[in-house]
């Protein structure tokens, strides 16, 4: 019988390892079939950019994109948690566009079930999540998307797969109707790993001469070179939230490097980590949940969103509207 | 005796050789004395370097290296793997000639010691994203494990001596790969760059420098980056007055400074 559980252990072992090997392939073969077609300067963009702003429209003061996490299989944000997350900030928040289509784990925005040779595979995975077998279902959808975040971390393939994701991000922008002309700021709001591949994506956008800033909620990053290059990154975080020491082991994130990226960052003033409440990583009472009520009467996600428009505010990207009250959302300690 | 009879005994021979060395087994330097095993040793040497490579591929990608570029790339990693581990064995052959005096030809010990080069098998594990560096020692480590044991039962020794000696021939051979590198280096980059008229990149890194997500669509003025990811950056265009017109086509697309095709 143990024997049995051993050799199912090896069996899981050697396929999550070899899943792990190919992940950076898709990476590889983008780059070196795809990258190019892509890169070509689509005119008719360019000057539809260009043009002025159509009479009547107001535009944003600045932009928020939401980089999903690693549970994420389409472009599409999740209604039970993403959605409505995003829907309180819209609401809370005047001169903020939010830009949420995108996925940010392929190159080419296209998300498990539609449009890749795996396609059939994911939609038997979808279909399991609905089952009994619906946790094994989500931890491989986690696993897939888990090994892109290693790809982007990975300083071998991360400014391959940063520069295929900033170009999604950039094409969503444009579609929003953000001018490259006006420069107006850019904000990347990362949820778990979706964090990690935001990062590195700022290197790209940043050199747009956007001002480009990055707010973490519950990220796992790595001390990506982007790091330089962000205007400033607030990395939220739940004192619950164990994915966070597992970040810690991440070489560009130790303590005593001193001179790395991101010491010198958060030295600099440039990274601000706050610990926004004992909310835990996943599940109820994690960031985006509304079941479980912490003990100053607020769910989780109200505590998010009140730490995500304190950010936002603060730093001038967004005014509250009116009637919306300032919160005091975050404990902010130096690390 | 068919052709394929004498290549399955040839695979099952050189599976069989793997086995012994990636299970550190006592009888792996049996082979000493048959010089027919040659084919056998640089056969694991030959595995070992195309797996390597594969655990590599990143440069292969990103410099779009296809075609007779691949072919070429495959048998540079399958020679120099072949000579690393032929190195190796003529190391240990000299410090067993100075420190125990034995017998043991050179050419049957740099013979043997290819099969020190056995858990290299899994060196595309280095392609794992992250975890790249830990499977690198690993099988670094393992393959001087390899070493040790095929070193102990070669000279027949004991097991410290034997290990002393595999770790100097280690180190030496490191140490000598690290001095040729340069060389060997600068010779692929001038191939590459004959053959394609392109400049070899030895990592990803050159794109936080050269490429750009249609950076010139933020300029109105001029452009800011290149929009070509595989080229490198140039100095701004200048721009005439007219380009500021918010109408107006956008600027011209910079000529590469390298002409990215064919591919090889």
């Amino acid at each position: 019988m143990i024997g049995q559980i051993l050799q199912v252990l090896a069996i899981v072992l050697v396929a999550v390892v070899l899943s792990a090997f190919l992940a950076p392939f898709e990476t590889l073969w983008w780059w070196a079939t795809r990258s190019a077609a892509e890169g070509h300067h689509d005119e008719d963009r360019a000057r539809r950019s260009l043009d002025a702003l159509p009479s009547g429209t107001v535009e944003a003061s600045s932009y928020l994109v939401y980089v999903s996490g690693v549970g994420s299989l389409s472009p599409d944000v999740n209604p039970h948690g993403e959605k409505p997350l995003l829907d309180s900030i819209a609401d809370e928040l005047d001169g903020i566009a939010i830009v949420s289509h995108v996925y940010p784990y392929d190159m080419e925005n296209v998300g498990l079930t539609e449009g890749r040779w795996s396609s059939a595979w994911w939609r038997l995975i979808v279909r399991l999540r609905r089952s009994h077998l619906g946790g094994l279902a989500q931890v491989l959808i986690n696993l897939r998307n888990t090994f892109r975040v290693m790809v982007s971390a990975d300083q071998r393939y991360g400014p391959v797969y940063s520069l295929g994701i900033a170009r999604v991000i950039w094409e969503e922008l444009l579609r929003a109707g953000y001018r490259p002309g006006a420069r107006k700021p850019i904000v990347l709001l990362g949820w778990s790993g979706g964090a990690q591949i935001a990062l590195g994506a700022v290197w790209y956008l940043a050199a747009t001469k956007a001002p480009v800033y990055l707010i973490s909620l519950g990220g796992f990053m790595n001390g990506d070179p982007a790091v330089n290059r962000v205007r400033h990154l607030w990395h939220l975080e739940g004192s619950r939230d164990h994915v966070q020491s597992l970040a810690q082991v991440l070489p560009g994130r130790w303590p005593w490097r001193r001179h790395s990226r991101w010491q010198q960052a958060v030295a600099e003033g440039r990274i601000t980590v706050e610990d926004i409440g004992p909310l835990k990583h996943l599940g109820r009472g994690s960031y985006l949940s509304s079941g479980v009520t912490l003990a100053d009467g607020r769910t989780g996600r109200q505590t998010t969103i009140a730490a995500i428009a304190d950010a936002l505010v603060g730093e001038g990207l967004a005014t509250r509207k009116a009637g919306a009250a300032p919160t005091d959302a975050t404990v902010e300690r130096p690390r | 005796m068919p052709w394929w009879f004498s290549l399955v005994e040839f695979v099952t021979r050189t599976l069989n050789a793997w086995g012994q060395a990636v299970t550190l087994h006592p009888g792996v330097a049996a082979t000493l004395d048959d010089p027919g095993t040659w084919a056998t040793g640089i056969a694991v040497a030959a595995v070992a370097g195309v797996s390597l490579m594969v655990g590599r591929s990143v440069v292969l990608a990103i410099n779009r290296v296809r075609g007779p570029g691949l072919v070429y790339a495959l048998v540079f990693s399958m020679l120099t793997s072949a000579l690393y581990f032929v190195a190796q064995g003529l190391i240990v052959w000299g410090l067993g000639q100075i420190l125990l005096d034995t017998d043991v030809p050179a050419t049957a010990m740099a013979r043997v010691v290819l099969l020190s080069s056995a858990p290299l098998w899994f060196g595309f594990l280095t392609a794992v994203p992250l975890l790249g560096s830990v499977f690198d020692k690993a099988l670094s480590l393992w393959s001087l494990l390899a070493l040790w044991r095929i070193t102990s039962d070669a000279y027949a020794t004991s097991g410290w001596l034997s290990g002393g000696i595999a770790l100097a021939a280690f180190g030496l051979t490191a140490l000598l790969s690290s001095l040729l590198r340069p060389l060997v280096a600068r010779a692929r980059d001038t191939f590459w760059r004959r053959s394609t008229g392109r400049s070899l990149h030895a990592s990803a890194a050159f794109l936080l420098a050269a490429a750009d997500i249609d950076g010139s669509e933020a300029d109105i003025n001029g452009p800011d980056a290149l929009i070509d990811p595989v080229a490198p950056a140039q100095p701004p265009i200048p721009t005439p007055a007219t380009t500021a017109d918010p109408v107006a086509p956008p600027h011209p697309r910079p000529a590469p400074a390298v002409d990215p095709g064919p591919q090889s």
